[in-house]
């Protein structure tokens, strides 16, 4: 290295950080992980309410298809008493005839 | 995320890094590079956060306090030149912008010191950042083209180059000083 580099090392020598440099990134590291924990919950809020809103959607369903076979279920039931009905009647007049 | 400590019976056990002493014992060369390259101390106290909050982030990346210096020096010299460009903060420092001399170049001369540092903020970015690096940081040509991506020999170049720009407009203005 020659007096040339040595006097260029020289202008270029470190300089202190500007005071309070240290305190304002460790505030904004802080607030960064706050801001990262809160959307963090946000996140975790919507997964659940997303979750419980499918079971409730699931649940909902289940049961529409259940009151569904069972509304089915009383109308074959009601058909069938209608059709037994009918028989019986038609056998007790054979059976007046006789 | 770990540097080797040892434990009282000299057995070598990992420590973790943290952060609080690397950004004390790294903000005074983060902070120094960008201004000496941007020559704008907000701005280089900017992009000194910003290289700081980007290692809190990626600080589970880096294994040794060494590693975490050279990522420091690369991020900081590519964030500084992106800047400069973005910004179009090129300080179009001339030789006519520096101030007359008040006195002979002497061993402490801050007027001197201000003057190469306006002929260093002259050069081009990449050239300046390699110059700042090789003085500031006596970094090594190699160490230099890793930290930037480029290839040894393009930093020798830029460095023998811009030496002598420096060079030449140095010993004018010397020159001028003692002829004028």
């Amino acid at each position: 290295m020659d007096d040339f580099e040595r006097l260029l090392e020289q202008s270029l020598r470190r300089e202190a950080a500007p005071f309070g440099f240290e305190q304002r990134v460790m505030a904004l590291t802080a607030r960064r992980r706050v801001a990262w924990q809160k959307w963090t919950a946000i996140a975790a809020m919507a997964v659940l309410t997303a979750g419980a809103g499918w079971r409730y959607e699931e649940v909902r369903r289940e049961r529409a298809a259940g009151e569904s076979a069972k509304a089915q279920l009383e109308t074959a039931l009601r058909i069938t008493g209608a059709k037994l009905n009918k028989v019986h009647q038609t056998i007790d007049s054979m059976n007046e005839g006789f | 995320m770990a540097v080797m400590g040892t434990t009282w019976t000299g057995e070598a056990v990992a420590q973790p890094l943290r952060f609080p002493e690397l950004l004390r014992s790294n903000q005074s060369m983060v902070f120094s590079v960008a201004l000496r390259f941007l020559r704008d101390r907000a701005a280089a106290e900017e992009i000194a956060q910003d290289v700081f909050l980007e290692l809190h982030r990626h600080l589970h990346e880096l294994d040794s306090e060494a590693h975490v210096t050279n990522w420091l020096r690369k991020v900081t010299g590519r964030r500084c030149i992106d800047a400069a460009r973005r910004r179009k903060l090129r300080m179009a420092v001339t030789l006519d912008d520096a101030p007359e001399p008040a006195a002979a170049p002497t061993n402490a001369d801050p007027l001197r010191d201000r003057r190469l540092r306006q002929l260093v903020a002259s050069l081009p970015e990449r050239a300046r950042m390699v110059v700042i690096l090789r003085y500031q940081e006596e970094m090594m040509p190699e160490e230099i083209a890793e930290a930037l991506d480029l290839p040894v020999r393009t930093v020798k170049s830029q460095l023998t180059r811009a030496l002598a720009v420096l060079r030449t407009k140095f010993s004018r203005l010397s020159g001028g000083e003692r002829h004028g």
